[in-house]
């Protein structure tokens, strides 16, 4: 066998790989950016005004979500809050996120932490996600908190997927609520991702393929 | 020869191509224009009658240094926008009677973004109670307080004299009476802090 043939079958299978991998990751970006496309669409910026400069046009965010993140109060000293606040200004679907909603940072000394937030979100670090009305669809504290960057903004993204319109239901008599009771713990969202098979089958066959071609081809022309 | 150069160059691209997932998860540049969306759709909020400043009383400034009811209303309106430094910052640098003029000019002095009506526009109010936000606004004679914003067709009022206690007056009761003492409210336009948590 010529080894321009056994090189050119080594080739012709690499490119299959090369196309298998790039269908894949094409399918694993859609996966993640199509999740989040409704919360852009129904939130504004919270605060689109330049510093200084006397209010005109007011910014229409009150139903704009809300992004909390909560650390300890010694949070400089903890390379993993340090990170995890980092990334809100590094990765660009977390800073985009931080862009686009009410974003807020307490540590565990922080009065209003100690008396709205306590109750919900005992352990730290932690990242909340909220509608204007304050409904959590998104909160993972603790140990549960994504490991990495990209983690995180899959989770949230995921939990903003679900955070459709709901239509109206019957009317119903309104909750009787002591506004002043806080509330319990809040147990923590993160929905675990449906993330896309790899395609191992198909990657297989392309590289069975890549590779028989050429060899078909030599030994063909070498029994005629 | 050249075949298999030009495949190793085909493939080196290619698997070069499928490590570029750059596409951004979120949306860049300003979202459209949002719906109004219903409050509550499923009927089970359960702080609806939680006024939109939902400043713990710890957190409500007080009057202080005898007479100092704009700036304790502003420094309770910047806690309320989550401005806790400015907040302490404009405590320790303001006191006394204070005109609506001068707070404009202190507000502007001190680099904040900020919007006012003096001329009773009830539509700023709407806004500062839509939004959260609050608003400091002359309010009673040679007195000013905090706007918390409305709950159920009432205006709720946090007066520093006694900020523990909030007054609630009928919508129209209340404007009539906030533009017989001038029509004047200014607030911060920064983010109001996070609302109550709730699953």
């Amino acid at each position: 066998m010529k080894r321009e043939t056994l090189l050119l079958a080594v080739g012709l299978a690499a490119v299959a790989v090369c196309i298998v991998l790039a269908v894949y990751s094409v399918q694993m970006a859609e996966y993640q950016g199509d999740r989040i496309d409704m919360i852009a669409a129904t939130t504004p910026a919270p605060n689109d005004v330049p510093a200084r400069e006397r209010v005109i046009q007011l910014p229409e965010d009150g139903q704009a979500y809300h992004t909390t993140v909560i650390v300890s109060a010694n949070w400089r000293e903890r390379r993993s809050e340090r990170y995890l606040l980092g990334w809100f200004a590094s990765h660009p679907g977390l800073a985009s996120l931080k862009a686009q909603t009410h974003f807020h940072q307490y540590d565990t000394t922080d009065a209003l932490y100690k008396t709205r937030l306590a109750h919900a979100v005992p352990d730290t670090p932690a990242v909340v996600v909220q509608q204007a009305d304050g409904k959590v669809v998104y909160k993972a504290s603790g140990v549960n908190l994504p490991q990495s960057a990209d983690e995180l903004a899959g989770n949230i993204s995921i939990s903003l997927g679900g955070c459709r319109p709901r239509p109206r239901p019957q009317p119903a008599p309104k909750p009787d609520v002591d506004v002043d009771v806080d509330v319990t713990p809040i147990p923590d969202i993160a929905p675990q991702p449906a993330r896309p098979e790899f395609p191992w089958v198909l990657l297989i066959v392309a590289v069975l393929l890549g590779a028989a071609l050429p060899l078909w081809v030599h030994f063909r022309s070498a029994f005629r | 020869m050249d075949v298999v150069r030009a495949t190793v160059f085909a493939s080196a691209f290619l698997l070069l191509c499928s490590g570029c997932e750059d596409r951004p998860i979120f949306l860049d540049g300003p979202p459209p224009q949002q719906q109004p969306r219903p409050d509550c759709p499923d009927g089970q909020c359960p702080y609806e009658a939680v006024p939109p400043v939902d400043l713990p009383p710890a957190l409500r400034e007080k009057n202080y240094a005898g007479g100092s009811c704009v700036h304790a209303s502003m420094v309770t309106v910047l806690r309320n926008q989550g401005m806790i430094d400015l907040a302490a910052w404009w405590r320790r640098s303001y006191a006394y009677g204070e005109t609506f003029q001068g707070f404009v000019g202190k507000s502007e002095a001190a680099g904040l973004r900020y919007a006012y009506t003096a001329s009773g526009d009830a539509a700023f109010l709407d806004w500062c109670s839509r939004t959260r936000r609050g608003a400091v606004i002359f309010y009673k004679p040679a007195h000013a307080i905090t706007f918390a914003g409305y709950v159920g067709g009432n205006a709720v009022l946090i007066d520093n004299n006694h900020p523990h206690r909030p007054e609630y007056v009928e919508r129209g009761r209340f404007l009539q009476l906030w533009r017989g003492y001038g029509g004047m409210a200014l607030t911060p336009v920064h983010s109001p802090n996070p609302p109550r948590p709730w699953i």
